[in-house]
């Protein structure tokens, strides 16, 4: 097989790799510091996505630009969201958790699907086609940019949790929530700011795919279920772990379809779940706590 | 005596009123229909509602529907389907049940349509399907079924001709690239069939999921294949995603491109990179076709413009069409017959063969349409037919996005 075309594999593999781990840590960020899966999780990566297009559509803002506000955005979303709503829950019965946020879930797509309508959307910027070459190979610019958004945003999270003392107040939390309390952080505040994070960073990942693939409002369930196999791959609240299992599960996804087919795209993450939980059920990095 | 009169005084009332009720009713048919409104779907349903709503509404405006001396309306009831076939049929059964609803327009999809289908045969309704053209829908033996689509698996066949015979650039090579469901499989195997037939090569041949985030890979493994054409069949979502991540990769090959490039968004979304990708269609606003309810091909489009903002794609044009075919159909029975029943309708739909803005309707004895497909082209200005040449309008343009220029 020609060398060129595993490594643009490489390249597709490690660009949707590197928005299956913003998504995911979020995720995974939610899941390990207060017990909770954010079944709605997709929802705001989808409407992180829209927020991008329509600044682009309508005020011509420069997708990655759009970042900017997208960010502190959905954070403050997360955190209200969390503090006046799920807070109400949080302690309850996990089942009832995954409902509620199933059922946030279906709201949110719904609201998108009346505001939005079905359509597909698309960003075509003047740069969307434009390419280097690395010797042999054909690289596009803008999913280089996309992974370096998605290393540099990951990397800024993992410096915010071992160098803030917010940070090292929710690993605290995600450690042991009893002494945590007891050495006087407030636990409940500490949770709608983990959770607005978790939304934050996911919806890095949204407004990036958005960059690059038609967007619609039904999307969203799709990146949960990429999210939940990521996170038990990479270990619950594993930030470390969430990245390099995004980044796992794109390369899979790529190279089952070039050496195997197409077809086993949607597969290779089910098969990537049962395979860790048997092998490994704390995942790779699996730890107590947030890391 | 006096709680008599009381007693007589409210029959009367009674009776009147029943009476009055008889003499205000307007003479109505009713159509329905169960169609994606929302989903993955809902482009396509949204467009061909808009060519239901619009035939109806140009009919009972201008009183064309008459059995016999008297005037009849349309009346046309819709429900969402969500793109789930389990609903459709669902959807089709409360249609018939509860709405009383006798003449159904088909919904979109094959895979919708087979179930919705199966309740409408069982149930002695008629449909004409509207959004779906696998022949296995029509090899049922089922009577109350029509098409207005041909066989699915000609679409690409205009289009596989015209690469055929090009000179500059020579297309030997081809790559197909196909969504994994009933649909598409079905265009493909149509499409293969054609292309072998042509004596073309078929250097990469990839089936993908529905719901696909990235197909860079298919692509760059086709563009490694050394593949000189693409052809691609898929709903519109995935159509979308193809044609973006092709101008991304830089992939400049002739494309066709089955369902997509016929809507006006793509040519909004994509702009100019839109120019010289191939789609088919049954019909274009460009045909010489005409009609006493909309005028022209050219004609019926601009009202669509007026009504709805947008030149008129396909789905719109089919729409109408669907309703228009009832209406001939009902007045055909009506003559024949003199009345209106799910029977009488059948037999007028099987013996149709009218001229209309959307060319001849007229179905085979399986119910599909007698017609086939155009290959139509994108270029600067809008969309053309550029095959077959009896019906082409401009000149085929074998070019690719203004970057690749």
């Amino acid at each position: 097989m020609d060398s060129i075309l595993i490594i643009q594999v490489l390249i597709a593999g490690l660009f949707i790799g590197g928005i299956y781990a913003c998504v995911s840590m979020g995720f995974s960020l939610i899941w390990g510091v207060s017990s909770f899966v954010n079944v709605a999780q997709g929802e705001f990566v989808m409407l992180s996505a829209f927020i991008t297009y329509w600044l682009f559509r309508l005020l011509h803002v420069d997708p990655f630009v759009s970042l900017i506000f997208v960010i502190p955005t959905m954070y403050f979303l997360g955190y209200y969201l969390e503090k006046y709503l799920i807070d109400k829950i949080i302690a309850v019965d996990p089942f009832i958790t995954i409902l509620f946020t199933f059922g946030l879930s279906l709201l949110i797509s719904n609201i998108a699907l009346r505001a939005f309508a079905p359509d597909i959307r698309v960003i075509i910027t003047s740069y969307s086609e434009a390419n280097i070459k690395v010797g042999r190979i054909p690289i596009p610019i803008i999913r280089m940019i996309i992974f370096l958004f998605a290393l540099t945003v990951s990397g800024a999270l993992f410096l915010f949790l071992k160098k803030t003392r917010i940070g090292n107040a929710i690993r605290a939390a995600s450690q042991n929530r009893k002494a945590a309390i007891t050495m006087g952080i407030d636990i409940r505040e500490i949770f709608a700011i983990t959770f607005g994070i978790g939304i934050a960073i996911t919806s890095v990942g949204g407004s990036l795919l958005a960059i690059v693939s038609p967007i619609n409002p039904l999307m969203g369930l799709s990146f949960v279920l990429k999210a939940f196999v990521v996170s038990v791959l990479g270990g619950v609240g594993s930030l470390r772990g969430a990245f390099i299992g995004g980044i796992v599960l794109g390369l899979c996804e790529n190279y089952s379809s070039l050496f195997l087919s197409s077809n086993f795209k949607n597969a290779i993450a089910a098969v990537i779940l049962v395979l860790i939980l048997i092998v490994r059920p704390k995942g790779i990095f699996g730890e107590r706590g947030v890391e | 005596m006096k709680r008599f009169c009381v007693l007589t005084i409210i029959s009367a009332v009674i009776f009147a009123s029943t009476i009055s009720d008889g003499w205000a009713k307007e003479n109505v048919i009713r159509l329905g229909a169960a169609i994606s409104l929302s989903g993955k779907l809902a482009q396509e349903g949204t467009s061909t509602v808009k060519g239901f709503e619009l035939a109806v509404k140009t009919i009972n405006e201008r009183g064309l529907l008459k059995l016999g001396n008297e005037a009849y309306k349309l009346d046309l009831k819709v429900y969402d389907d969500e793109g789930n076939a389990h609903t459709c049929a669902k959807l089709v059964e409360k249609l018939i049940a509860e709405d009383k609803i006798d003449y159904i327009l088909g919904p979109y999809s094959t895979t919708i349509t087979l179930p919705a289908s199966t309740i409408t045969e069982k149930n002695h309704r008629v449909m004409i399907v509207v959004g779906a053209s696998v022949i296995s829908i029509f090899t049922r033996g089922y009577k109350y079924l029509f098409g207005l689509y041909p066989d699915a698996k000609t679409s690409a066949d205009p289009t596989l001709e015209l690469f055929s015979i090009s000179k500059n650039p020579r297309i030997k090579k081809l790559a197909f690239l196909t969504q994994n469901d009933i649909f598409a499989q079905y265009l493909r195997e149509g499409a293969v069939e054609k292309a072998k037939a042509q004596g073309f090569e078929i250097v990469s041949d990839q089936t993908h999921p529905t719901e696909a985030l990235d197909l860079s890979t298919e692509l760059r493994k086709a563009q490694a294949a050394g593949m000189e054409a693409l052809i691609q069949s898929s709903h519109f979502n995935n159509a979308y995603l193809v044609y973006k991540q092709m101008l991304e990769l830089g992939i400049r090959v002739p494309t066709f491109l089955n369902v997509g490039p016929i809507f006006p968004r793509f040519r909004q979304d994509f702009g100019d990179a839109a120019d010289y990708v191939f789609t088919a269609a049954v019909w274009h606003e460009s045909m010489k076709t005409k009609c006493s309810v909309f005028g022209t091909a050219s004609e019926f489009s601009e009202i669509v413009k007026k009504t709805y903002g947008h030149p008129a794609d396909y789905m719109n044009g089919i729409g109408s069409a669907g309703v228009l075919s009832f209406m001939y159909a009902f007045m055909d029975a009506y003559k024949k017959d003199g009345k209106i029943t799910p029977d009488t309708v059948r037999d007028a739909l099987a013996r149709q063969d009218v001229q209309s803005f959307f060319g001849r309707i007229k179905y085979k004895p399986n119910g599909i349409r007698d017609a086939s497909f155009l290959s139509i082209q994108l270029q600067p200005g809008g969309s053309f037919i550029v095959y077959p040449k009896e019906y082409a309008t401009r000149n085929v343009v074998y070019s690719t996005s203004k970057a690749g220029n």
